[in-house]
């Protein structure tokens, strides 16, 4: 009986047949990384490649850029632009008269140093409807701290959806200007003053600079016109936080008004998602989001990033304390001179920053 | 026993009926899913296999034709896979401008299967343009375009051209053939069978030097000098010998002799004086001696074809400064004492200089500059050229010089002379190159390199029945030369 059982067992062991279950390990180094966002705004447009890093609990790495490639865009009447290297390794400059053209299909064609070829799909402009006008009000969101809501500066534009077409939009905002204001007379001397450490010592100069700031929150703001096609729009087109110090005064904000193909809203929409993750139940589940740049020699393999060809047009508006509702407060004090600040949010030797206004500087 | 014997064969018998499970193929679907690009000769077209599972194919890839029947295809075979998802091909060697068929494909157990047909059309080739539109045999332009074949053709009228590279179907690089018997030829472009014709006449890099006179102005080697042609007449003089010898005279060029005389011009030893090249000179310093103190001179002259006439002093030092003369009224203009950008203006009709708006920048003699109706265009040490209204005080760059300038070699000196819309540009100390600007459109032409000893610097430059002629003078064994250059020869 017992050796009858040994021999089944050891029938089982020998005869069955294990099929190895694949699992594909997900390589995430040395992914190709693109950002390419061409506009119709004629200037030196930009694109850069990089491998990306290792990211994780044990390491994060770094973006390292790709040296050496060949960089094409090309449109669908056969214009071809090259993108020469710049002395920034990895980034690729056009000419200055380089813009996208309405109603044209673009593609993006690189050539690595190793002799990998990668295109795009195509990207079609479409004309963006132009913007009326564009208006800001401030506005309170209840946060995560429930002693204070956030406050921050909401900027409406105003536009005719067209009817007869379907729009994507996407407003992206730019480095912007701001006036920053500082409160020199009460400056005090560093507490390892030697003989009087933290003393009053008013400087006479100077409490208006002007800064350059990049607006947060840096959400991406983009939609589609299936709930409003064909009606006049008054909607939110960007927002910026108060963090005390932006709407001291005046703050100048500027802001691409585009129009973008649906693949490349729903690339954003996608990225704009993963983005909000905050690790609720709630949440949509983590995606790997796909671009529309293929590797010709290895179809299989995942391009990151996103070739963008886009229609353009730029908002600027000057938002000034006096117009806003409410504001953040208290608000930051900075008890120094205002051309210092850099250097005393640094602790380091930094540029000091201009009294003088922006020579385009439009405000008060 | 038996019973249980016969249990254990039965069990035996059912293992390895059952244990290995024959793989059953799955199901696939089959796309050809979008043209991604087209131009002339290739195209790139994504396909898709569709499937739950890995199923394993001979080879995949897509055929191409140009009828809808496939009878003839063009096969990009891409080899055995077992991956579902996209896959992507590129076919090179299309027709320009005709239209196209596609289908993806994949060879499963020896059967064939094809996905849904596209069509698209190869874009037709053109000409955009090509630089430089001069150019020396031999040297070599770009010819830009769009949709041009690797089996590009270049013809300057019947004579083909080298093509060293098409690159990436939107440029060719052409050596042009040794000049013929014209200084232009139309260039023909050749692609695939298609003939395209080059809007712009392509133009040889010509001319011709001739040494007039090899110990001109009696043998000395003038430098801080002043210039200036009157009708069919040159003269140049003043300044100082490079061995510091006073040169206060002033010489013109007789052309029935071929030397240069003296004129009956006689002034201190002034040396970087401004001048218009018109006739008006003047300002700079003086030396009583040639060891003696730089004194500052407001002395300025009119010479009007007759007699050299005085004019009041003027009221600023200026020293190696611009000098010219507009609607008849005589400018000087920044130099290197004091503020580098004032300007003066002196008016025959009231016989009175009167301060002007400054220019936007600082200048110096040793800056190209030249008139142009009525409009002061200088090149600055930028390569910048510069128009400014003298009028509005309004300027703005509208063009580059296109040889580089070398600091302390190439970026001072030289000469511009205007002969109608064209202006001749180039012979900076030290240098060879020669450039034709034309006005109307501001394109740069290059001209034959000077063939003489080229360390040397312009001391005079002026222009007569087509030619140009210029002084030319060395540090190095010190002489100064007088040479004639027909810009059209060849």
């Amino acid at each position: 009986m017992k050796a009858s059982k040994t021999a089944i067992a050891l029938l089982i062991v020998f005869i069955s047949c294990i099929d190895p279950f694949g699992v594909p390990s997900l390589e995430p180094e040395g992914l190709l990384n693109i950002e390419a966002f061409l506009t119709s705004e004629p200037h030196v447009q930009q694109i850069r490649l990089s491998r990306a890093g290792i990211y994780g609990l044990d390491n994060v790495g770094r973006n390292l850029p790709v040296r050496g490639a060949l960089v094409l865009v090309k449109d669908d009447l056969g214009n071809i632009e090259r993108f020469l290297e710049s002395e920034m390794s990895g980034t690729y400059l056009s000419s200055s008269e380089f813009s996208t053209k309405v109603g044209r299909s673009y593609n993006l064609d690189i050539e690595l140093s190793n002799g990998e070829r990668l295109v795009s799909l195509p990207e079609l402009v479409n004309p963006v409807p132009k913007m009326d006008s564009v208006t800001y009000n401030a506005v309170r969101t209840a946060s995560t701290d429930p002693m204070n809501d956030e406050i921050g500066v909401q900027v409406l534009g105003h536009f005719q959806d067209p009817a007869d077409q379907q729009n994507f939009y996407y407003w992206r905002m730019l480095e912007s200007d701001f006036v920053l204001i500082t409160e020199p007379e009460l400056y005090t001397l560093p507490p390892t003053h030697p003989t009087c450490p933290r003393c009053p010592a008013p400087k006479d100069c100077c409490s208006r600079c002007f800064h350059k700031d990049t607006p947060r929150p840096a959400n991406i703001n983009t939609i589609d016109d299936l709930e409003f096609n064909g009606n006049y729009q008054s909607r939110a087109i960007a927002y910026v936080r108060d963090n005390g110090l932006r709407f001291k005064e005046t703050y100048r904000l500027d802001i691409q008004h585009m129009s973008v193909s649906a693949e490349a809203h729903r690339f954003l929409k996608l990225s704009d998602q993963q983005l909000r993750l905050t690790g609720s139940v709630f949440d949509p589940p983590p995606a790997n989001i796909r671009g529309n740049v293929i590797n010709l020699n290895r179809p299989e393999e995942q391009v990151l990033g996103y070739f963008f060809a886009t229609d353009i047009q730029l908002l600027r508006v000057y938002i000034r304390r006096d117009n806003l509702e409410f504001y953040l407060r208290p608000q930051t004090t900075v008890p120094n001179d205002c051309r210092d600040y850099l250097q005393q949010a640094s602790g380091f030797p930094m540029p000091f920053l201009p009294t003088e206004a922006p020579e385009d500087w439009d405000g008060f | 026993m038996k019973g249980r014997f016969t249990q254990i064969l039965f069990l035996t018998l059912l293992l390895f009926t059952f244990s290995c499970e024959i793989e059953e193929v799955g199901t696939l679907n089959l796309l050809t899913e979008e043209i991604v690009n087209v131009s002339g000769e290739r195209a790139v077209v994504l396909g898709r296999i569709i499937a739950f599972e890995n199923i394993p194919v001979e080879d995949h890839g897509f055929y191409f034709a140009e009828e809808e029947s496939f009878l003839d295809p063009i096969i990009i075979s891409l080899g055995a896979t077992e991956r579902p998802g996209r896959f992507v091909g590129e076919v090179s060697g299309l027709q320009l401008g005709r239209n196209y068929f596609v289908k993806a494909f994949v060879v499963r157990a020896g059967e064939m299967i094809f996905a849904n047909t596209l069509s698209f059309e190869t874009l037709n080739p053109a000409i955009l343009g090509y630089e430089p539109l001069v150019q020396f045999g031999g040297g070599e332009i770009v010819i830009t375009g769009i949709n041009l074949a690797d089996d590009t053709r270049v013809f300057f009228g019947d004579r083909e051209a080298e093509v060293r590279e098409v690159i990436f179907g939107f440029q060719v690089r052409v050596t042009v053939p040794p000049i013929a018997s014209s200084i232009s030829e139309q260039i023909r472009v050749v692609t695939r069978g298609i003939e395209l014709e080059v809007e712009t006449p392509f133009r040889y890099a010509v001319g011709r030097f001739n040494l007039l006179d090899a110990n001109a102005l009696e043998g000395l080697s003038i430098v801080e000098n002043i210039y200036f042609q009157q009708g069919e007449r040159f003269f140049a003089g003043m300044g100082r010998d490079s061995g510091n010898q006073s040169t206060d005279f002033i010489w013109e060029y007789n052309f029935a002799q071929g030397e240069w005389v003296k004129t009956g011009f006689e002034a201190r030893m002034q040396r970087a004086a401004s001048d218009s090249h018109t006739g008006y000179f003047g300002g700079g310093f003086f030396q009583t001696s040639i060891f003696g103190p730089q004194i500052p001179s407001d002395n300025y002259w009119h010479f009007d074809g007759l007699e050299y006439k005085e004019l009041p002093p003027a009221p600023i030092n200026i020293s190696d400064g611009f000098g010219y003369e507009i609607q008849g009224q005589f400018y000087i203009a920044g130099g290197t004492i004091g503020v580098g950008s004032q300007v003066y203006r002196y008016d025959p009709a009231s016989n009175a200089w009167e301060i002007r708006p400054n220019l936007p920048s600082n200048v110096d003699k040793g800056m190209v500059h030249f008139v142009y109706n009525d409009h002061l265009y200088w090149i600055d040490r930028d390569n910048n050229l510069i128009q400014y209204n003298p009028f509005t005080a309004q300027s703005q760059t509208v063009s580059r010089y296109p040889s580089p300038m070398i600091e302390n070699t190439t970026d001072s000196g030289g000469f511009a002379l205007v002969m109608g819309d064209k202006v001749f540009i180039g012979l900076y100390n030290n240098a060879r190159e020669i450039w034709e600007l034309d006005m109307e459109i501001l394109d740069w032409g290059r001209k034959q390199n000077f063939t003489g000893d080229a360390r040397g610097r312009i001391t005079g430059a002026y222009s007569k029945d087509g030619l140009l002629y210029f002084l030319r003078s060395y540090l190095i064994n010190p002489r100064t030369e007088f040479w004639e250059f027909d810009p059209e020869a060849f």
